[in-house]
């Protein structure tokens, strides 16, 4: 079996048996439930049974800021919830799923009413019994302005919610919204305790009662600690285990410079490191002490998404010919030190309905991408810039300064400067560079984003209402009805065949008009030592620590 | 001397009213969006996992108070925080007093500390070159004097990790307990001691030199009264005022030894706000900061007083 060091790529579908015959087996560490992300899980050599007790240090980035999954939409905090929240129903593969605290579902032909069933013997952590009342109770709570919920998109075109009886509930839409079971299947919409959060009010986020397989026990300092819940005992059935997890107790600590991390992850002071120094991961990789976790995140891909509506990118040919005459490999080699999986369309590999066909596009060929630019006018001058009359081909790239950002830009910029383009770079804080993506005053930008469901990064970044509305993040400022009735129709439509035509529809359109220029797939990395096994993921890359014991 | 200390405690107040004044300017005239940034994961520069729609953002903006004309936001501030309260962080909704001020003792033990190893070490450096100048010792003295000057209070800090931590394996690299403040303390009181060394030394060498001094010599006074009962207490007048400028600096490095060495504290708390345009964090921490500041260097002109019987409360 492949050491846990190698990297685990390519997409894999699996049966549902292949699945069951994993679990019995009590596999350790193929990081996965099935996903198209990680590769073909591999069936381990049979382990020793894993044992209960131990201690998980991880090394994190930055203190949690809300442990409030209602609320609070910040990504590496929703990976901490995973493991103190259950969700209704679980996704293993995409469009496919699985029952979590709701123990059957149906949808009304209309797509307007979903009905639940859910599970009589769950309990929060506070001893409160979870029941449809908790499910209402969380609905509501996004939707109350006084919240201050972050996460209204999640629930949609929500209206109410009917209690039927303890352990039946009828969510009511205002009309038909996809997304809603992708969106049950994530942390956004986990039940919260009612006692508690009423209680505590907007102290709940640091003191969080879920029903997971792990509860909020303390702070100390800026660090998490999380115990084990004793009375858990609904895990969903693609676990790797029953009852309560193995794990006694799953700490968080608090290290913001990079540096120190690695320096606490060589010398054991933690079992796993959370954003790791990416020109290290390549020692790690090969060391049989160490393993390798690389989650490649669905939604949109890290990109620079170009404005049609300024030029001279609003000629197709200019576009074009930075798609070919810019090598995303360069880019992914040079500022990622290979820790990623090249980009090629707008969705990254492990979004539902991605189309294989995007790889196929604008292959590296500068000589091409000279051709494209000389058909459009702009010919080579003196000093290595192109020229149209007395016009130099003049480009505007703004970024702000976050990890690689600045390098990514940077690198493009050289290559873009060898085709003969002139290039001012901004690289500035977040808010200035808000500014100009407000204003519109860019050739190109930055788009990246983490969504399950395709209709995330379909309409966040491509529907015409999205380029000032919203979070501003249609940066290519494209406006065509033809495109937005195609991810209308991804959207409303629950037959995944249909949504595949939409949505594969849209990539082409995307390509065709050359509106972005990919760089790679977001990519998560988590470094653990090889003492803690069992480690897998869900489908948007957040870790599930309840499948983790400490060899 | 009671009257003096209230006195100088009154003349600090419309210093902290400039200071929140021109930090309140500061954050409102940057194109900042603080509710833009709410919806951000800042620390990976990443976009949500489901989009904000514009109706939130509206209703952030007006329960955090941000669509009030920019005087009254300022007034609401003063008048609240002159009855402790420093409003409520734009993130997490915490009362921003409780979360500084649960922080704060940890930033106390770190700067106290920081500043105890700065005076001390500083001053041993600084006597013993003045002692003995012109000689190896102080040639070495003055040489560590200028490296803790030059050297980045950051690169310092990493510096010592790896050597105490990985290389040497004496102390864990992300400590927490009584004994992780040592490290740090040493990085931020290096610079300080630098600082205190030289002006111990300099201050002292002219000190020996006058008059009187040299009238005590003359008694046959030996060398050790000489210089402490005499000598010293005149040479530590502009040290001390140093000191207490020092201060400051060594707030200021708080922020970022705390961020090297994962501590806790008011400093890694600015950081974050500051980050993520948390408009009330930050003014508490600079209001909070400043008050600091003002109190350490009213004991610096108390001390002032007490070393130099010349100066006396006007």
């Amino acid at each position: 079996m492949t050491s846990l060091g190698n990297r685990h790529k390519g997409s894999g579908v699996l049966t549902r048996r292949q699945l069951l015959a994993t679990a019995a087996l009590g596999t350790m560490g193929a990081a996965c439930v099935p996903l198209a992300a990680l590769s073909r899980v591999q069936i381990a050599q049979a382990q020793a049974p894993s044992k209960p007790g131990g201690e998980v240090i991880v090394a994190n980035l930055a203190r949690p800021r809300s442990l409030d999954p209602n609320v609070w939409t910040g990504y590496s905090d929703n990976m901490i919830m995973r493991q103190i929240y259950d969700p209704l129903i679980w996704s293993v593969k995409p469009g496919v799923y699985m029952p979590g605290l709701a123990t059957s579902w149906s949808i009304s032909k209309d797509g307007k009413s979903y009905t639940f069933h859910l599970r009589g013997d769950v309990k929060f952590h506070d001893g409160t019994p979870f029941n449809a009342d908790a499910v209402k109770f969380t609905f509501d709570r996004i939707v109350d302005p006084k919240t201050r919920s972050l996460q209204g998109p999640a629930v949609g075109p929500y209206d109410h919610a009917e209690v039927v009886n303890e352990s039946t509930i009828i969510i009511q839409l205002k009309e038909a919204f996809a997304p809603l079971l992708n969106n049950l299947s994530g942390t956004a919409l986990s039940p919260v305790s009612p006692t508690a959060a009423k209680r505590l009010g907007d102290n709940y986020a640091q003191s969080p009662v879920g029903t997971g397989p792990f509860m909020f026990e303390k702070w100390s300092g800026n660090d998490l600690y999380l115990v084990r819940n004793p009375d858990y005992k609904w895990q969903p059935r693609f676990m790797n285990h029953q009852g309560p997890a193995y794990l006694e107790h799953l700490v968080f600590k608090t290290i913001p410079e990079e540096a120190t991390r690695m320096i606490a992850l060589q010398r054991g002071e933690v079992s796993a490191v959370y954003f790791p120094a990416l020109d290290q991961v390549a020692r790690y990789r090969t060391d049989k002490n160490y393993q390798v976790f690389e989650f490649t995140t669905p939604g949109h891909v890290q990109s620079f998404p170009m404005n049609v509506k300024l030029a001279p990118t609003d000629d197709l040919r200019i576009r074009q010919a930075i798609l070919y005459g810019v090598s995303r490999k360069r880019i992914v080699d040079l500022v990622e030190y290979d820790n990623a999986n090249v980009a090629y369309g707008p969705f990254s590999s492990t979004t539902p309905f991605f189309d294989q066909a995007v790889k196929q596009d604008y292959p590296y060929d500068k000589r091409k991408a000279g051709e494209l630019l000389d058909s459009a006018g702009w010919k080579m001058g003196s000093g290595g810039v192109r020229r149209k009359g007395s016009d130099t081909l003049r480009l505007q790239v703004v970024m702000f300064d976050s990890g690689p950002l600045k390098q990514m830009a940077e690198v493009t910029q050289a290559m873009l400067t060898e085709l003969g383009f002139d290039v001012a770079l901004d690289v500035t804080g977040y808010d200035a560079f808000a500014k100009r993506v407000t204003d519109g005053t860019y050739n190109l930008s930055e788009i990246v984003y983490v969504g399950l469901d395709p209709n995330v990064p379909a309409f966040l970044m491509y529907d015409s209402s999205q380029i000032t509305g919203g979070g501003q993040f249609n940066r290519c400022r494209i406006a065509d009805p033809k495109l937005d009735a195609l991810i209308a129709e991804g959207r409303q439509s629950t037959d995944p065949r249909q949504r595949q035509h939409a949505y594969f529809a849209v990539q082409k359109y995307v390509m065709d008009n050359a509106l972005l220029l990919p760089a790679w797939e977001n990519s998560l990395l988590t470094i653990a030592t090889s003492a803690m096994i069992g480690m897998s993921f869900d489908l948007e890359g957040r870790w599930l620590f309840y499948n983790v014991s400490m060899k | 001397m009671l009257r003096y200390v209230a006195l100088r405690g009154l003349k600090g107040i419309p210093v902290l009213l400039g200071v929140s004044l021109a930090v309140f300017m500061m954050l409102h005239a940057l194109p900042v969006d603080p509710v833009r940034m709410l919806a951000m994961d800042s620390m990976t520069g990443t976009a949500p996992t489901t989009g904000v729609s514009g109706d939130t953002y509206k209703n952030l903006r007006h329960q955090l108070g941000l669509d009030k004309p920019l005087a009254v936001q300022f007034v609401l501030f003063v008048w609240n925080a002159a009855h402790g309260n420093l409003g409520e962080s734009f993130r997490n909704n915490r009362s921003v007093a409780d979360m500084l001020f649960e922080q704060l003792p940890s930033t106390i033990r770190l700067t106290a500390a920081g500043l105890a190893i700065a005076v001390l070490s500083g001053l041993a450096l600084g006597i013993a070159a003045a002692l003995k100048p012109n000689s190896v010792l102080d040639t070495i003295s003055m040489g560590l004097a200028i490296l803790g000057v030059s050297m980045p209070v950051f690169w310092l800090g990493l510096m010592l990790i790896y050597i105490f931590s990985l290389w040497l394996n004496l102390v864990p690299a992300a400590a927490r307990g009584p004994e992780s403040v040592v490290l740090p303390a040493v990085t931020l009181g290096f610079q300080g001691s630098a600082i205190i060394a030289r002006l111990t030394r300099g201050s002292l060498i002219e000190v020996l030199q006058s008059e009187y001094v040299r009238t005590a010599w003359a008694k046959g006074l030996s060398q050790w009264p000489v210089v402490v009962r005499h000598a010293l207490k005149n040479a530590l007048v502009p040290v001390v005022t140093v000191v207490g400028l020092q201060f400051g600096s060594l707030l200021s490095g708080a922020v970022v030894i705390e961020t090297v060495f994962a501590r806790q504290g008011i400093g890694s708390l600015a950081v974050q706000g500051i980050v993520e345009h948390d408009f009330p964090l930050v003014q508490g921490f600079v209001l909070i900061a400043g008050v600091a500041y003002t109190l350490a260097n009213i004991l610096v002109d108390v001390l002032y007083a007490a070393l130099d019987p010349r100066i006396r409360f006007e």
